[in-house]
């Protein structure tokens, strides 16, 4: 975690935007977040969310502006900063002949992590009793628990995750609100994109909404619930 | 730092992957039996023992490696990759600490892994089953199949894996795939020999020559022809080949040109595209 104890915020992006052709899917959007903070990103279908996500860990390339990861380049990464990243992205097919422990030996493997810990996670994410089963006859919502799995395993300083919550029982998005919480008090920095309001009030710290590629607002979230009463207020008082 | 063994995990993802896949039996299967119909066809008009020399089943079977072998690790390889692309994988993996030609060359190997073992497999049922129909045959034409095999889809897989980066899904890696399939197998050799008959007669080998080394489809088959102790039925001006072909150095050449294709292709695979992860 050594760079995340740094002075440099853990992410800064500046005037970062996406077109593509003539097509504006982001427009560009600025914002620091420092170690152990929990942000996330609201707004409709089509508001930039997974587009902003994609761009921060790397899968998609800006067409402007800068992104730092602790400090670093965030187009240039070396492996010691990706091995800080953890991301879940948001419709991930595992392959279906595989079992979930399978699964998680292999992007364990990748990033050197041991068996314990795969248990430890497994645990975490309620998986344990179907670890040896296939993942082709999981629910939706145990897939997203795996995936979750997948980005917790080697304790990451920042957590990017798309729609995190998609799928999941009312018990398990409880039980995923408790897992962020402990994650962001022990220090790991989170940013989710997500429709599920409830949990952003549960969980973050901050919000940005975000319209048709415009950045509406960008607050703490004790400050939309003082002036918009909750962040559900907030979301429909915008958009 | 590089962890210079991690595509071995991403090889043995990929192997058990492959091995629980029941289309990978079905072909083994559907391999192995065209291989018995045409050992039994042989044991049946058993006059001329079937293993020894270019005979009507060695004959059979190098047509069958040249159509399925290729087609089937082009699939293998540009499905395992375009499937990756389409479920997220491939994405995700992007985000790890891993360089893009280590994933490249794990993939290949774990696939490559996969698809030998069920050749060798069938191989060795068919060797077993030809030495109690066949007794009087040599067991070297079927190793020197063997080996062609292998050479013909590590070249075939590579180019697959190749076809799935280009592709945006399952269905365009399969009509690349295809169309590969069908220019390395008909189009080329078609062309090579029609344009043949418009050029000084001087230049005619060298042309066939250079197709043959461009086409690695062709290639096997020349050098299978060869490595078989057939090159006199391609006619006189190829005998020189023919002595180099069947020297050691015939050997080395069609590994040393099977890795070397496979190689340039993998690492064109593992380049970036502009924009792309």
């Amino acid at each position: 975690m050594g760079m995340s104890e740094s002075t440099h915020p853990v992410v800064r992006v500046e005037n970062l935007s996406k077109k593509i052709k003539s097509h504006t899917i982001l427009e560009p959007v600025s914002f620091e977040l420092e170690g152990g903070t929990c942000l996330s990103l609201c707004g409709g279908n089509g508001a930039g969310k997974s587009t902003l996500i994609r761009m921060l860990v790397g899968i998609l390339p800006p067409s402007q502006g800068l992104i730092h990861l602790f400090g670093r380049n965030g187009q240039r990464l070396n492996d010691e900063a990706r091995s800080m990243i953890g991301y879940m992205p948001d419709q991930l097919i595992f392959p279906r002949a595989m079992t979930a422990l399978d699964i998680l030996l292999f992007y364990g493997s990748l990033r050197g992590v041991d068996r314990r810990r795969i248990s430890e996670v497994l645990e975490m994410v309620g998986l344990s009793r179907v670890a040896d089963q296939k993942v082709g006859g999981f629910s939706k919502g145990m897939n997203q628990r795996l995936l979750f799995a997948q980005a917790l395993l080697h304790n990451p300083a920042l957590i990017l995750m798309d729609e995190p919550t998609g799928g999941l029982d009312p018990n398990w998005i409880i039980t995923f609100e408790s897992i962020v919480q402990n994650l962001t008090k022990q220090g790991t920095t989170i940013i989710f994109s997500t429709h599920d309001l409830r949990t952003v009030e549960q969980v973050a710290d901050r919000v940005i909404i975000l319209d048709r590629g415009k950045m509406l607002v960008d607050q703490s979230v004790t400050e939309i619930k003082e002036t918009y009463g909750s962040v559900e207020h907030a979301f429909f008082a915008f958009l | 730092m590089i962890k210079p063994f991690v595509w071995v995990p991403i090889a043995r993802f990929e192997w058990k992957h492959a091995v629980r896949q029941w289309w990978m039996v079905t072909f083994t299967l559907v391999f192995l039996l065209f291989q018995t119909m045409f050992l039994i066809s042989e044991w049946s008009a058993s006059a001329s023992p079937g293993f020894s020399g270019f005979h009507r089943m060695t004959g059979q079977l190098l047509n069958m490696n040249l159509l399925m072998l290729p087609i089937m690790a082009m699939l293998m390889g540009s499905l395992s990759v375009a499937g990756d692309k389409e479920d997220q994988q491939w994405d995700l993996l992007s985000t790890y600490p891993l360089p893009r030609f280590l994933l490249i060359l794990g993939k290949f190997t774990g696939l490559l892994t996969a698809f030998t073992a069920m050749i060798t497999l069938s191989y060795g049922i068919l060797g077993i089953a030809g030495y109690f129909l066949l007794p009087s045959a040599s067991i070297q034409p079927l190793i020197v199949f063997l080996m062609n095999s292998i050479a013909l889809i590590i070249v075939f897989l590579s180019i697959g894996i190749l076809m799935g980066k280009l592709a945006k899904s399952r269905l365009q890696a399969i009509a690349l795939s295809v169309v590969i399939w069908f220019f390395s197998l008909f189009v080329i050799p078609f062309l090579t020999l029609n344009l043949a008959l418009f050029m000084p007669a001087m230049w005619v080998k060298s042309w066939i020559g250079l197709s043959t080394l461009i086409n690695p489809a062709e290639f096997m088959r020349v050098s299978s022809i060869f490595l078989l102790g057939n090159g006199e039925i391609l006619g006189a001006p190829f005998y020189q080949w023919n002595e180099w072909f069947t020297s050691a150095a015939g050997y080395v050449a069609v590994w040393g040109y099977s890795l070397g294709y496979a190689g340039l292709i993998l690492f064109l695979s593992s380049l970036r595209r502009k924009g792309r992860s």
